[in-house]
């Protein structure tokens, strides 16, 4: 039997870990050598595994059941590599807890090629929604890999404006790669598969729980060359993945936010103990050094920058005194109604209309009942 | 000897006057009651037995025979004591029959022969009089209300004996037994009340939402607030009978006659002069919101008749009770059928509502709320879609800063201010449906709106963008269309401008953050 079917045997063993895995490879020696242990060996104490886990080893070992399963896996569209794989992706294998095999659907990330992990909290804000969209579109139209873990918030808005850009990106989950979580992210689920990549360590109908999620940050952060938080309360997952780029030797970027803002204030910590500052994405991609860049990102927002002039010139003129007024007062936090009455003096009875005008003219954008600017005018 | 007397029996809100039949014939003496009788009133033998004995008569010792007719119409209530306490003196000689034919009695008897309060009052009376009976006697405590009946001759007597005297004497004699009550005066009481009530000046900041409480008084459109525990919602809700215009006599009598029915009219307090509000809390069940029970009561939502229902934290009430209201918000009225008939009662109300944002109530304050967006989505969408399309105005409360509730400067509209403006939307309403059965904008058919909201150019062009990119329904269309009417109503404006436009929008989409739709 060849190796890479020995491996997939023993990843598809429930109950039976990385970690499990690794003491066993290092106890037998090779994987074949794990397939043709004796249930003496199984037993040394220095193995630590318990009856079932044995009985699970002594019982699965069908070489024909191994050899279906794999190939009705592959017919799913689902590849599967193992850690000496030559495919297996090279940054992944070099960390402390390498997973010992990964399942992919999708095209595994280019190697050479720059990535950047896109990372934050779920439940975000509409800056760090409107932040990581830019960020992510920016980075991916530079030709930059964004890896991220599809949950809500952050991760899937990075990776639909990846997708959006034309980028590739490369979503790690924490159940198997046959399952869509959050079934809300089906749509960039199902663009992934097609125009990116999406990586488990777990085998397909794994369901998702709640303590394989930290785990997948460790491969997120590997997969990455640099780790971007872009909002975090304090004590998140996405410092979990920050502290991990930091074991393995990513360098760590943080979006800053206000201090009095609950979702920045893990950034802002992660700033004042060293982390790079994300202060725009043309920023961020002259810090890491344009020899990664396959085009030039400056003389595109250059030219961008000009056609806004032009855009917001052409607006403003176009603009009323009232809803000048009203623009003066908004920012990038959504406000509500009372709030830009009161900033703005206008009364209830002409602020909708003023603020419908500047909807239309793509100026301001309406979040549920309230508003917040879109383009800088 | 046969005689009868007139008396009253109200099922649902719908009267029938009743003949009490009493046949006293020679025979074994013996006391027999019959006509589909309620337990209630199949206990009034005996205390009409004993009422008789203490106020001075003795049952004569014939063969008493009472028919409640018609005998098909279900008796309950405890309202046919007195009728029958009379008819039985009126049998037995000691009253002259014939005085009894162009009159109404109704009453409960104490066993001492006090004559007490019952329910229903005013639609009997009311009954009787389109009838042609227009003398009532009826317990000293219901006076009040029965006379504002116009026409009606209203008696109110406290002893079962004082009646029998009245009706024995001579009728010059009469008044000096028991005097006609004057007629209660309804203006003098819808005038009063007015000046009780809480008024929208209280209300400090929160201006967004004060502009569109007025715009669903003046159309009469649903409203549902959002916001933190504490941002007021509950002060606004308990202010908009304030703002909505004052009970005209015969809306009054109408209300009056809902409560009369459920028992909850008082003897000071014989009209309901405001318009109801009614707040139920959450733990409500079915029946008492749509009403119902063994013997049929009207629910809360008919209570709310003609005025404010408020569902204060409307996210908790049990999903199928709130599933009740559906069909009376399409209908203005609920049917209810149960054993003993089907009922229909009025439920013509203005539904307020208010809920948090999410199960900690701080959405959308990054910084106090740590729900998850699949709790918030599913904490709003226990309010069904479909009783969620009813409501035409949606709008978020805000928590006010301190500072703002102090600052007694800052100029806040009061509720007079919020009338005259209300006023002008009414009567441009008034004027515009004069030859129609609907008053307000809310009301108007799908045929309607589309003869009385026509749009410009621009304005349609506003209102197609915005059908394309929100996915509105043609239900949705048709809603932003009647609000903006009412919007266009309170500005005085004949057409309805693209500000109007954007207003109703806003008011029918601000909710979409909360539910995602």
């Amino acid at each position: 039997m060849e190796e890479i079917l020995y491996a997939y045997w023993l990843s598809n063993l429930d109950g039976i870990g990385n970690k499990t895995v690794r003491t066993l490879r290092e106890y037998a020696g090779s994987l074949e050598d794990i397939w043709n242990i004796t249930p003496k060996e199984l037993d040394d104490a220095s193995l630590g595994l318990t009856q079932p886990m044995k009985n699970l080893i002594l019982t699965s070992r069908d070489e024909s059941a191994v050899k279906r399963s794999f190939e009705d896996m592959l017919k799913t569209g689902i590849s599967f590599y193992h850690i000496d794989h030559p495919e297996y992706p090279p940054k992944l294998k070099y960390i402390y807890d390498p997973p010992q095999g990964i399942y992919v659907k999708g095209r595994l990330p280019d190697p050479g090629a720059l990535s950047i992990a896109i990372v934050g909290a779920r439940n975000c804000s509409e800056y760090g929604k409107m932040m990581a969209a830019k960020i992510a579109s920016a980075l991916a139209r530079a030709g930059v890999q964004i890896i991220s873990g599809m949950a809500r918030g952050i991760d899937g808005i990075a990776q639909e404006a990846a997708l959006d850009a034309g980028g590739y990106t490369c979503g790690v989950l924490g159940c198997g790669v046959d399952i869509c979580y959050p079934e809300e992210n089906r749509r960039i689920y199902d663009r992934l598969i097609t125009s990116g990549c999406l990586i488990s360590e777990y085998h397909p109908g794994v369901p998702a729980k709640s303590g394989q999620f930290p785990l997948r940050n460790r491969i997120i952060s590997a997969l990455s060359d640099i780790v971007t938080v872009i909002e975090a309360r304090e004590r998140s997952g996405s410092l979990i993945t920050a502290d991990q780029a930091l074991e393995q030797g990513r360098d760590v970027y943080a979006l800053p936010g206000r201090v009095c803002d609950a979702l920045s204030q893990g950034c802002n910590r992660l700033i004042r103990q060293g982390a790079g500052i994300i202060l725009s994405p043309d920023d961020l991609l002259k810090e890491i050094g344009a020899g990664f860049i396959r085009d030039d990102p400056y003389e595109d927002t250059q030219t961008k920058k000009a056609e806004a002039v032009q855009l917001s010139l052409s607006a403003s003129c176009l603009l009323s005194d009232d809803e000048k007024r009203l623009l003066s007062v908004m920012d990038y936090t959504p406000k509500s109604v009372d709030e830009l009455c009161t900033g703005s003096g206008l009364d209830t009875a002409r602020i909708y209309g003023c603020l419908m005008q500047l909807s239309l003219k793509g100026l301001i954008a309406q979040k549920g009942s309230r508003y917040i600017l879109t383009k800088q005018p | 000897m046969f005689c009868y007397v007139n008396t009253g029996a109200v099922t649902g809100l719908k009267c029938d006057l009743i003949r009490v039949e009493v046949d006293s014939s020679p025979g074994l003496p013996c006391f027999q009651m019959v006509g589909y009788l309620g337990s209630e009133v199949k206990e009034a033998r005996e205390r009409v037995k004993v009422a008789l004995r203490n106020s001075g008569f003795v049952l004569p010792a014939t063969n008493l025979n009472v028919n409640l007719s018609p005998a098909n119409i279900r008796k309950s209530g405890t309202s046919y004591d007195l009728p029958i306490a009379v008819g039985i003196l009126a049998a037995s000689g000691m009253i002259d029959p014939r005085r009894l034919e162009d009159m109404l009695i109704i009453g409960e008897l104490g066993l001492d022969g006090d004559i007490r309060h019952v329910r229903g009052i005013l639609p009997i009376v009311k009954e009787a009089v389109s009838h042609g009976i227009r003398k009532v006697i009826l317990p000293i405590s219901n006076v009040r209300e029965g006379a504002l009946i116009p026409d009606a001759e209203v008696i109110g007597a406290s002893h079962l004996s004082e009646v029998r005297e009245y009706l024995s004497v001579p009728a010059d004699e009469q008044d000096g037994i028991l005097r006609r009550a004057d007629h209660t005066d309804i203006t003098g009481y819808l005038q009063r009340s007015l000046e009780e009530a809480p008024d929208f000046a209280d209300v400090r900041g929160q201006e967004s939402v004060k502009r569109a409480a007025m715009v669903a008084a003046a159309g009469f459109h649903h409203m549902l607030m959002i916001g933190p525990p504490g941002s007021g919602k509950t002060m606004i809700a308990r202010r908009m009978p304030s703002i909505l215009p004052p009970l005209t006599p015969e809306e009054a009598l109408e209300i009056s006659a809902i409560y009369s029915v459920s028992g909850q009219l008082k003897e000071d307090q014989p009209l309901v002069s405001f318009r109801p509000y009614i707040a139920p809390h959450h733990t409500i069940t079915q029946q008492a919101l749509a009403g119902g029970g063994v013997r049929a009561r009207p629910g809360l939502i008919s209570l709310a008749h003609r005025g404010v229902l408020f569902l204060d934290e409307m996210t908790e009430f049990d999903r199928s009770t709130l599933e009740i209201m559906r069909q009376p918000l399409e209908d203005k009225q609920i049917r209810i059928v149960r054993s003993s008939g089907s009922f229909s009662y009025p439920a013509d109300f203005m539904l307020i509502a208010a809920c948090n944002p999410c199960p900690c109530g701080y959405y959308p304050d990054m910084n106090k709320c740590r729900c998850s967006p699949n709790q918030i989505a599913r904490y709003i969408n226990r309010i069904s879609g479909p009783l969620l399309d009813r409501i035409d105005i949606c709008c978020e409360a805000e928590s006010v800063e301190l500072c703002k509730l102090k600052d007694s400067d800052t100029p806040s509209l009061s509720s007079a201010d919020m009338r005259a403006m209300i006023e002008v939307a009414r009567k441009r309403q008034a004027h515009r449906f004069r030859d129609m059965k609907i008053h307000f904008n809310a009301e108007m058919s799908g045929r309607d709106t589309d003869r009385f909201c026509r749009l410009g150019a621009s304005e349609q062009l506003l209102i197609s963008s915005a059908v394309e990119t929100l996915g509105l329904s043609a239900r949705s269309y048709h809603r932003i269309l009647k609000l903006s009417r009412t919007i266009a109503d309170l500005e005085d404006k004949d057409d309805i401008s693209e500000a109007h436009l954007s207003e109703a929008l806003f008011y029918r989409t601000s909710g979409t953050g909360y539910w995602g739709r």
